[in-house]
């Protein structure tokens, strides 16, 4: 993709193999897809102002669809020529987990991920830094088995470092959640 | 010029002025390590607390935000991969590298280093040249600027590793984000779907972090997570090769970082990746630049210190900001009753000059603090990673939250992480991405106002300015300069032909540029995993 896994022709030699990966495929098609996208959705803005200068569609008209035109070209070089994966980190590492230590990265990684998108809806109800810290607990009992005077250490901790740099050193307005007194000091 | 410095200085050597100097640094440095909480932000939500302040101290607390504030943006960006600011994006390549490599310490201290003498550099041109260097930046036009802005974009070639289209494709995108929320010229929304928080645009701090902070953190777990560094103490020291590596590295970071800093809205931002451009050109060890190289910390780093002063040029001699954090500073000299301008120097010279006075003191104490510290703050590595990685992500979105009080801000945060994540896997370069996205709203807005200039033309206005022609000339040599250095070489050697292309491909890339994976590492941040950085140096 980048410097370290330049396409090259097959007989440059470079000891790995030549071949499209459906994985950089996708990402190529998907950059082309984003550009037609910002492209049709330009034709909703002018392209000059009335006084004619630039206007609001110029600049998303253009970048759009140079995108949508350098993806292609780099989708059709993909899938024609492959890269040589010199020093990429992607199939080599892989290829250095063996099948069990994949499928246990991929759930730590869902797993992870998975929390990540749950904090964000929680937020709203909990708090942030209650919600912060619950992530914390879990990541380091549910996902890294850490010991739990560790864990809650570290969730506790976490928890009182950001009220006092955001809250009360900086002053800044963190959402409460449940525990926002106005909510229950209402009449 | 000697008397207003002295009469700066003994205004500013205050025990009240030294201590709320140091605090500003103090309060600067923490501000800046927390992601998100640039120093914009730092020192609006602090102005409050400076208003019963007599002006000069309060300007100087605040100043010191500023510089503190730049500098400890780095710290996080070399050790754990999370810029503070998007100025310490470029840290990130080398310096996270160094850090893995055991050398943090080294990392730290020569931004440290680099920092001061790009600052004092700075400040001797700022209290020597101001008025002539205000004179150059009142020169440049919208039609100057847009050509700048066009030279930044032409860095995107830099960090497009081999593959300069992917380069072009990811600053494109960086554009076309950029291009959500509401138009500069005309005040259309665009792409926002009637949701009024898309009105400002996608912000590009809270992209960064996401692609940065929360990118490197699940490519981390995907790797199996680093270990804990346990360096030597010895490796925490620089040695007698980094400082000579590092001089010249820290002279070019200065000198752009300072030319950019004199222009109104060219931002420490642009200057810190233009530094790294020059590099990847101009160093001796530009092969090794990508893979821990000291000059891809200390340069970028200079030319942040080095614009953030000159930032003070535009700003003070003109009342024009230089950026972002220079316009909530001028919003404060008026909040004091002060009004900035070619007048200032002569109505309020004690002001002046001690507020001058204050940033020597303040980058004196900044290196003071930050040096002994740089060991220190190194041990954070020691951390088990599956501790650190959930404080990564807290401290990462309760920042992000803190920029504009939104949870917009948390969702971009989120969903960028995971796009930073299949960047890196997919090992595409995120640097291009950036670049887009900040220079995007900088070239746009140059565009519509030379376009606004010439009645809807651009090109005449640009061909009728020697100056953007000149800058123009510049952007094309960075483009088709590479190309043709090669095809001369190849012509005088007679064998551009079965040579040539296997040692080039379409992308224009040459061998020496890909062997070794450098560039692709630069541009690829923390996706380091094949490229063993090179030993630590010997201690002096």
């Amino acid at each position: 993709m980048s410097g370290d896994a330049t396409p090259l022709p097959a007989s440059a030699g470079t000891g790995g193999a030549t071949r499209a990966r459906p994985s950089v495929l996708a990402a190529h098609a998907a950059l082309s897809v984003l550009g037609a996208l910002f492209l049709l959705g330009s034709f909703a803005y002018p392209f000059t102002a009335e006084d004619g200068t630039v206007g609001p569609g110029a600049l998303p008209r253009v970048a759009g669809l140079a995108l949508a035109v350098i993806g292609v070209v780099l989708l059709y070089r993909e899938a024609r020529t492959g890269t040589v994966l010199r020093g990429d980190g992607h199939v080599e590492e892989d290829s250095g987990h063996s099948a069990e230590e994949l499928r246990a990265i991929r759930r730590k990684l869902a797993v992870v991920s998975a929390a990540l998108v749950c904090t964000g809806a929680l937020i709203p109800f909990l708090g942030i830094l209650p919600a912060l810290a619950v992530l914390t607990l879990f990541l380091t009992i549910g996902v890294e088995r850490l010991r739990w005077p560790v864990a809650l250490t570290a969730s506790v901790g976490v928890l009182v470092v950001c009220y006092l740099l955001f809250v009360v050193l900086l002053r800044v307005p963190l959402p409460l959640g449940v525990f926002d007194p106005t909510l229950w000091s209402a009449p | 010029m000697i008397d207003n410095l002295v009469v700066g200085f003994s205004a500013a050597l205050t025990p009240e002025n030294l201590f709320w100097c140091f605090v500003g640094v103090l309060l600067g440095t923490v501000i800046g390590i927390l992601p998100g909480l640039g120093s914009a932000t730092g020192v609006a939500i602090l102005i409050p607390v400076t208003l019963t302040f007599d002006p000069l101290t309060a300007l100087i607390m605040l100043a010191g935000i500023y510089h503190g504030s730049q500098f400890g943006a780095t710290t996080t960006a070399i050790l754990v991969a999370t810029p503070g600011e998007a100025s310490s994006v470029v840290s990130t390549f080398d310096g996270y590298r160094m850090a893995r490599a055991g050398r943090a310490g080294p990392a730290l201290a020569i931004s440290a280093i680099g920092s001061f003498t790009a600052a004092f550099v700075a400040l001797i041109a700022l209290t020597t040249l101001a008025p002539i260097f205000a004179d150059i930046a009142l020169g440049f036009g919208p039609p100057e600027i847009l050509a700048v802005m066009a030279l930044g974009l032409c860095t995107i070639v830099v960090f497009s590793g081999g593959n300069l289209l992917m380069g072009a494709a990811l600053g494109l995108v960086g554009v076309l984000i950029s291009s959500v929320g509401v138009d500069v010229g005309s005040g259309t929304p665009r792409y926002t779907f009637d949701q009024v928080g898309l009105f400002g645009g996608l912000p590009y701090v809270e992209v960064m972090i996401g692609l940065f902070a929360i990118g490197e953190l699940l490519n981390q777990l995907h790797r199996g997570m680093a270990t804990p560094i346990r360096a030597r103490f010895r490796d925490l020291l620089l040695t007698r090769e980094d400082l000579r590596r590092s001089a010249p590295a820290t002279a070019r970071g200065t000198l752009v970082g300072f030319v950019l800093g004199c222009l109104p809205g060219a931002g420490t931002t642009l200057a810190s990746f233009m530094a790294y451009g020059v590099e990847k050109r101009f160093s001796r060890n530009r092969a090794q630049l990508g893979t821990g190289a000291i000059e891809g910390v200390v340069a970028p780093d200079a030319a942040t210190s080095s614009g953030s002063n000159a930032n003070f040029i535009p700003t003070l001699v003109l009342g024009v900001p230089g950026g972002a954090t220079t316009a909530v500073l001028l919003g404060a000299f008026l909040v004091y009753g002060i009004q900035p301008g070619p007048l200032l120097f002569e109505n309020q010279p004690t002001l002046v000059w001690g507020l001058l006075a204050s940033f020597f003191i303040g980058n004196a104490i900044l290196l003071l603090l930050n040096l002994p510290l740089a060991p220190v703050f190194a041990q954070l590595l020691r951390i088990r990673y599956s501790i650190l990685y959930p404080l990564i992500i807290v401290t990462s979105l309760v920042g992000a939250y803190s920029i504009k009080n939104s949870m917009l801000s948390v969702w971009i945060v989120i969903v960028f992480g995971f796009v930073g994540y299949a960047m890196k896997r997919l090992n595409l370069p995120v640097a291009p991405l950036v670049l887009g996205l900040v220079i995007g709203p900088l070239f746009e807005t140059a565009l519509v106002q030379t376009s606004a200039l010439g009645e809807g033309s651009v090109l005449p206005l640009l061909a009728s300015s020697g100056t953007a022609l000149a800058i123009l000339g510049v952007a094309l040599l960075l483009i088709v300069g590479p190309a043709a250095v090669r095809a001369l070489r190849s012509a005088r050697r007679g064998d551009g032909g079965a040579n040539g292309h296997n040692n080039t491909d379409t992308t224009g890339i040459t061998e020496a540029e890909t062997s070794g994976s450098t560039d692709g590492h630069a541009a690829n941040d923390g996706a380091d995993t094949v490229h063993q950085p090179p030993p630590p140096e010997r201690q002096s």
